[in-house]
């Protein structure tokens, strides 16, 4: 009840997801933790919008605009992972809200260290929540980290929750050695992106028939990479959609042998090209 | 055009395919890249497509606002370079097509934009340009059934943006 006013509920859902969409303003953010207070009938919705995406970064775009380059300490960092994960395992069902979880990680990789708590609030995403979607993970730009450096027990967690039968997408963004067992054996289609991002190479890989659905697949970079430690070792390949950025011959020739893997069920190709290689060769 | 880089895909082939998106980063130059410097339609032995939707985006820098050159290759014969996307060229091979949409994301660089009064009017511009991408993709005597969405946004070198008059 408001001011006298019960609103029907998809009244309410249309108010706050008109305020969703502004959730990167720091003012639509207050907004939102307002109506998360005010009345029941507002609580729930403003609640499922202000967890259904979380983001941890030492950067937090919401409060750092470009030009401010506001930057947390890694105490700072700290303290708020483990607010949240206490906040999560004391708020019951809250949890189940979240839907989608990006992960930036900073050029210390504190966020990964194992004293950061991530760890925990990725156990009880992986352990409790049922409606969890999308995972996304991003490496300091230009300076690409490796999964091999990240403390064994924050890399169980992440390869736990990245293996959720719920995820429906999963994204890295300046990563190295990205294990290709957590694509290939995962339980539900996907919808994976790539970019600036590789597999690792596997030495000694073994050779599958059993068919690989992807949902859609963005490779953004190194797609020779991609072809040559991804589709050389998966023959039965099931891809909707694909994109893909061309910069040069190889990068084409690449794309062409990934669409001759799965042409019989390609619904929708995206390229972005470069010509730039083209016009000085015309020259 | 010798060992310039050509995309060896050939979209018939793919039987499903019902939606192809290119975006095209062009390098400066004077007049647009043809398109056949970047992609082209051979007469593949492949049956017809199912593509319902095709999308282009191009991005293009020059130093020539002017839409009479800026479409053409330069060439002696005039030719226009984007032919290929003549709606009744893509019915042919493409039956289902329905839907074609172009955006150009011009930026125009300084020293060349001004005009008499030392200002340019980016409306003027942009309509001249849109108009003659318009006819590039369907003149006025075509009969075709494919909705064709052209957008051309066309942004000065971003120092000069206090200089314009829009």
């Amino acid at each position: 009840m408001l001011l006298g006013l019960d609103l029907p509920p998809e009244i309410v859902e249309l108010f706050i997801d008109g305020l969703s969409i502004h959730l990167g303003e720091i003012d639509s953010l207050r907004t939102l933790l307002s109506c998360a207070l005010v009345s029941r009938s507002f609580s729930f919705p403003a609640r499922r919008k202000l967890f259904s995406s979380i983001h941890f970064s030492m950067n937090p775009p919401i409060l750092s605009p470009p030009e401010s380059r506001f930057t947390r300490s890694r105490d700072s960092l700290f303290q708020r992972i483990g607010s949240f994960s206490n906040l999560i395992d004391a708020g019951g069902a809250l949890v189940l809200l979240i839907r989608e979880l990006h992960i930036n990680v900073d050029r210390g990789c504190f966020i990964l260290e194992q004293q950061s708590g991530l760890h925990k609030v990725l156990d009880a995403v992986s352990h409790r929540s049922k409606n969890f979607e999308t995972f996304s993970m991003s490496g300091p730009f230009s300076r690409p980290f490796s999964w091999n450096s990240i403390p064994t027990g924050t890399m169980e967690s992440l390869t736990e929750t990245i293996l959720l039968p719920s995820l429906r997408h999963l994204a890295f963004v300046d990563v190295e050695g990205i294990p290709i067992s957590m694509v290939i054996n995962h339980p539900c289609p996907l919808s994976l992106s790539l970019i600036r991002s590789r597999f690792a190479l596997h030495p000694r890989p073994s050779e599958s028939s059993s068919l690989l659905c992807l949902k859609s697949l963005w490779v953004d970079r190194y797609m020779r990479d991609f072809v040559d430690r991804f589709c050389r070792y998966r023959r039965n390949l099931h891809v909707e959609h694909l994109k893909a950025a061309i910069f040069d011959r190889q990068d084409a020739k690449a794309v062409w042998k990934f669409i001759q893997e799965t042409k019989d069920c390609l619904a929708s190709l995206d390229m972005y090209v470069r010509a730039l290689l083209c016009m000085l060769r015309h020259h | 055009m010798g060992s310039s880089f050509r995309i060896p895909i050939d979209i018939g082939i793919l039987p499903d395919l019902r939606c192809l998106r290119l975006q095209l980063q062009c390098p400066k130059s004077n007049t647009l890249i043809a398109s056949g410097h970047v992609f082209w339609l051979p007469n593949s032995a492949n049956p017809p497509t199912q593509i319902e939707a095709l999308q282009i985006i191009v991005h293009s820098t020059t130093t020539i606002p002017d839409s009479r050159t800026f479409f053409c290759n330069g060439e002696a014969d005039d030719q226009t370079t984007w032919d290929i996307l003549h709606s009744d060229v893509l019915r042919e091979k493409h039956p289902r097509l329905r839907r074609i949409t172009l955006n150009f994301n011009l930026e125009i660089l300084p020293a060349e934009y001004d005009d008499q009064d030392g200002t340019l009017s980016l409306s003027y511009l942009s309509h001249h340009l849109a108009s003659d991408l318009r006819v590039l993709l369907a003149p006025p005597d075509t009969t075709s059934r494919i909705d064709i969405s052209v957008s051309l946004d066309v942004v000065f070198e971003s120092q000069r943006l206090n200089r314009l008059v829009i």
